[in-house]
């Protein structure tokens, strides 16, 4: 049995130690927002928070996050208002397909609480998620925009 | 994607031979098929069905069914934008939902893809016949850049004829004169504004109503929806995380499962030990299926660990794929007769008199989809076997046919997720063939079964390889008068049909002469030949087929043909283009302009230009590219010109051509599959590298304005990026490339 605090809610789990968090929240805690791509790290569709560090969980056995605070997409949105993220990217309509969209915008998220106006070779360097459909170009001015809206606010 | 082109052929042979009987049937009947699936019926919950395409709720409601996978391309609002337009709603306002539909509708939603026509060119006895026969048939699929093509008619007269009938029944239901009412988001109000009813309280009246044969649709100067920037519909879902994508189904008990197939193609299993597998924690069954082994657990790494515990022995596979399977297709071309040949004109006499000739071979490998969300299906086969599948799915009817050919359904119901991307490769049974057998051998049990990456990679139908050998003439001023090219490639058709639709294999695929048979430069006398050579690698439709390879041949000859002119690219082109098809010469003057071009640069800052014609509309594009001493390549941008038509959403159309280019771009760059001892070596994102931020370009695209009818745009812009990437190389450093990816020759994107 393991402990997991998810979404600030702890809540205990009949799994394996080394069973990777993806499929822990996914399979188990029915959290489908964060999505299994690649099983080994390269694509960053699973992408969640743990303290606060952009975490890539399909490669992170929960062993190591015990004691962490854990959070998915599901945690972003209050239940009337969007992330800065969130809105920005519903304002530029980032998502096309968007099934890597979730572990983007947590992506991105971590990327602004560490450096509130990232410059383009920030953002170059920071996320290096896979994004098949192609939405790069609306990625891009959707983290211009949401740390707009982050200074504003 | 192509589907069809091959069933109608099929059905056309069955159409030839009743064309004299309905050629003896008069026009009245014809008059009828403008307004196909236009009969109301009874819907879910006291919904009423007004037609195919529109569903009325006693709450209000407008539900409207987009009978197409939306997999990114944005057609469940741009086909709603149709609807709406002429039913007067707000996709915005709240009492519009937008929805796959849960029934499965026949071919005339679609009639661009399953007929390979414009609805509007339908017309005369044989087409009524043809829709007669295809419209018997449940057939809804998704592919082929078809939806806006196929439906841009059906869904405006869908809800202009719906409007009227709920005006008729309006003006009943509140004593008034019909034309007097006003409409809006669904409520029709007295000319005085005094009196109102809504949808919901009318749709039962309206819903006994004969559909009227004649509605007239507005003229585009009316346009309210149609062109907007409408936002899209599913965008709120998927940026928290809400979007459910055929992977996220959860239903009360389901189990989790995972495939493992034959990692040579056509192997079979000699034997299997599945001891560890078995007692590998939470594994509830292993299951031995043809030559692949079914693993089912109570969660997916669970399966994912087991499968990966199986002991699996094969036979010796029969046909193992080549190794060095370009040198394989250059041996066998040429041994092997064309399989199929076009010409017109002399092109061998007018090659003798050119002034110049230009000769070369260009090759393409295998490539993988690799969508990012990995096939997947769930299958629930209850006790009853009443069987209910949820899945990403290009196809309903594939999906529904692969439950039937397992056999012992009641019924079938296929409710169609979202998918996480598509590219053609969802067009294919083989992603729920696995899930149906679990699924019946655990009646009563919800089974979802999900594909590793490496089986996603490993497993895919791919992009066949291919081989061009080109020879162009030109004339002493520089002009093209000669073109023979010889193709040596793999037939998607040949290995669609026989594995997905129990036909036999063909031996002539339209997609593999498709963007070659016609250029859009007037070349009086062409020679065309293909050989379409057997493998045993799985073929699919992917994003752009046949063009994905010929464009890349015919635009890099196109491109050496100026440079051995002496000519600048884009001029050369100019000077070249088909005149009796004004609207290339547009394209190129429109990409001219917005790209500033002075020219294809050199000293490693390179331009490429690329135009080519797919799907019914064309897009031209300008690459620049810095190359270093290093054969680093950036990418640095691209402008794009798409005339598509009649542009129903902007933003969409934009995002599409934008999103087909990096498609096209990433494989360029880095997109090859390799076989080893007849398996493919790929088996994740490291081993087949795609563009990411700090590597995509940005990437500016510019519309054209017309009347025309519109044509599709989810794959037009896949087929000229490779071309536009190779020239801008050859621009700025020299070198030509003539294989894929550049990879192959050095070159790091």
């Amino acid at each position: 049995m393991v402990t997991l605090t998810i979404n600030g809610e702890q809540r205990d789990f009949d799994v394996e130690v080394e069973m990777p968090l993806l499929w822990v929240l996914r399979d188990v805690a029915n959290l489908t927002g964060t999505k299994f791509g690649c099983g080994a790290g390269l694509c960053g569709a699973c992408s969640v928070l743990v303290d606060g560090e952009i975490t890539r969980s399909c490669i992170t056995p929960v062993e190591g996050v015990l004691n962490s605070d854990i959070r998915t997409i599901e945690s972003l949105a209050t239940a009337d208002k969007l992330s800065a993220v969130q809105q920005a990217w519903a304002e530029i309509e980032v998502p096309q397909c968007g099934y890597c969209q979730p572990g983007m915008i947590m992506a991105v998220t971590a990327l602004l609480a560490e450096t509130p106006k990232p410059s383009d070779q920030d953002i170059d360097a920071a996320i290096t998620n896979i994004c098949r459909c192609g939405t790069y170009d609306r990625i891009r001015k959707g983290i211009h925009r949401a740390a707009e809206i982050v200074a504003a606010s | 994607m192509g589907i069809t082109r091959r069933i109608f052929v099929v059905g056309g042979a069955i159409l030839g031979g009743t064309t004299l009987a309905g050629l003896g049937i008069g026009t009245g009947y014809l008059s009828t098929i403008d307004v196909e699936g236009m009969t109301p019926s009874a819907g879910e919950g006291g919904s009423v069905n007004l037609n195919t395409w529109i569903n009325i709720g006693t709450d209000d409601v407008i539900t409207i069914h987009v009978p197409f996978l939306e997999m990114g391309q944005g057609t469940h609002t741009g086909l709603a934008q149709l609807v709406a337009e002429e039913l007067e709603l707000d996709l915005a306002a709240g009492n519009v939902r937008v929805m796959h539909p849960e029934q499965e509708f026949s071919a005339h939603t679609n009639w661009a893809m399953f007929l390979n026509k414009r609805p509007q060119e339908m017309t005369g006895p044989v087409s009524w016949y043809a829709k007669r026969f295809m419209a018997t048939m449940k057939l809804s699929a998704t592919g082929g850049s078809t939806a806006v093509v196929g439906s841009w008619d059906a869904m405006r007269q869908a809800g202009a004829v719906a409007r009227e009938m709920l005006r008729t029944a309006a003006a009943e239901h509140l004593k008034a004169d019909p034309a007097g009412l006003q409409l809006e988001h669904g409520v029709f109000k007295t000319a005085d504004g005094s009196q109102s009813v809504s949808f919901g309280k009318i749709a039962q009246a309206a819903a006994k109503l004969q559909p009227p044969s004649q509605v007239a649709l507005k003229p585009a100067s009316e346009f309210k929806v149609i062109g907007q920037p409408v936002p899209r519909v599913d965008v709120p879902g998927k940026i928290v995380g809400a979007g459910r994508f055929g992977i996220d189904v959860r239903l009360p008990d389901m189990v989790f499962a995972t495939v493992r197939q034959a990692p040579v193609f056509g192997a079979t299993i000699a034997g299997v030990n599945d001891e560890a597998a078995r007692a590998t924690r939470g594994v509830i069954d292993v299951i031995k299926s043809g030559d692949a082994v079914i693993v089912i657990a109570d969660n997916t790494w669970r399966a994912f660990q087991a499968a990966d515990a199986l002991e699996i022995t094969y036979d010796a596979p029969g046909k193992p794929a080549a190794d060095d399977y370009l040198a394989d297709i250059a041996a066998r071309m040429a041994k092997t007769e064309p399989t199929q040949t076009q010409s017109q004109g002399d092109a061998a006499k007018a090659l003798a008199a050119s002034e110049k000739t230009v000769e070369a071979e260009y090759r393409t490998p295998f490539l993988a989809h690799a969508t990012l969300e990995p096939m997947n299906t769930t299958v629930l086969w209850k006790k009853d076997d009443t069987v209910e599948v949820w899945a990403p799915t290009q196809s309903a009817a594939m999906t529904r046919q692969v439950i039937e050919k397992i056999g012992g359904a009641e019924s079938i119901k296929v409710h169609v997720t979202l998918a996480g991307g598509g590219f053609g490769r969802r067009a294919e049974k083989n992603f729920t063939v696995h899930a149906a057998i679990a699924a019946k051998a655990h009646r009563g049990r919800p089974v979802q079964l999900t594909w590793s990456r490496a089986e996603d990679m490993q497993h895919d139908v791919y992009r066949p390889a291919a081989i061009a050998k080109m020879k162009a003439g030109l004339s002493a001023n520089g002009q093209l008068m000669a073109l023979e090219t010889t193709i040596g490639t793999h037939s998607v058709m040949g290995s669609f049909l026989p594995r997905n639709m129990d036909m036999a294999s063909l031996s002539a695929d339209p997609s593999t002469l498709e963007g070659i048979a016609h250029t859009p430069y007037q070349i009086s006398d062409r020679a065309l030949s293909v050989i379409e050579l057997e493998t045993p690698v799985p073929l699919g439709f992917w994003r752009s087929v046949g063009h994905s390879n010929n464009a890349f041949f015919a635009e890099s000859m196109v491109d050496e043909c100026a440079h051995a002119a002496g000519n600048d690219p884009m001029t050369f082109r100019l000077a070249n283009v088909d005149l009796e098809k004004p609207r290339h010469k547009l394209v190129l003057e429109a990409l001219r302009d917005k790209a500033n071009w002075q020219g294809p640069g050199g000293n490693g800052k390179g331009r490429g230009i690329a135009l080519h014609e797919s799907f019914r509309s064309t897009v031209g594009m300008v690459i620049d590219v810095e190359v270093d001493d290093d054969k680093q390549v950036a990418l640095k941008r691209v402008v794009a010109v798409i005339d598509c038509g009649a542009v129903i959403n902007p933003r969409l159309v934009e995002a599409q051509v934008q999103g087909a280019i990096l498609f096209g771009l990433t494989a360029a760059s880095f997109g090859r599959i390799d076989f080893a001892d007849g398996k493919v070596e790929q088996d994740n994102f490291d081993g087949y590298d795609m563009l990411k931020l700090a590597t995509a370009p940005a990437i500016e695209v510019h519309l054209m304005v017309n009347a025309e009818l519109p044509g599709g745009v989810g794959e037009p812009g896949t087929p000229p990026a490779a071309p536009a990437l190779v020239n801008a190389i050859f621009a700025a450093t020299g070198e030509r490339i003539r294989q894929l990816p550049v990879s192959q020759s050095g070159f790091t994107v």
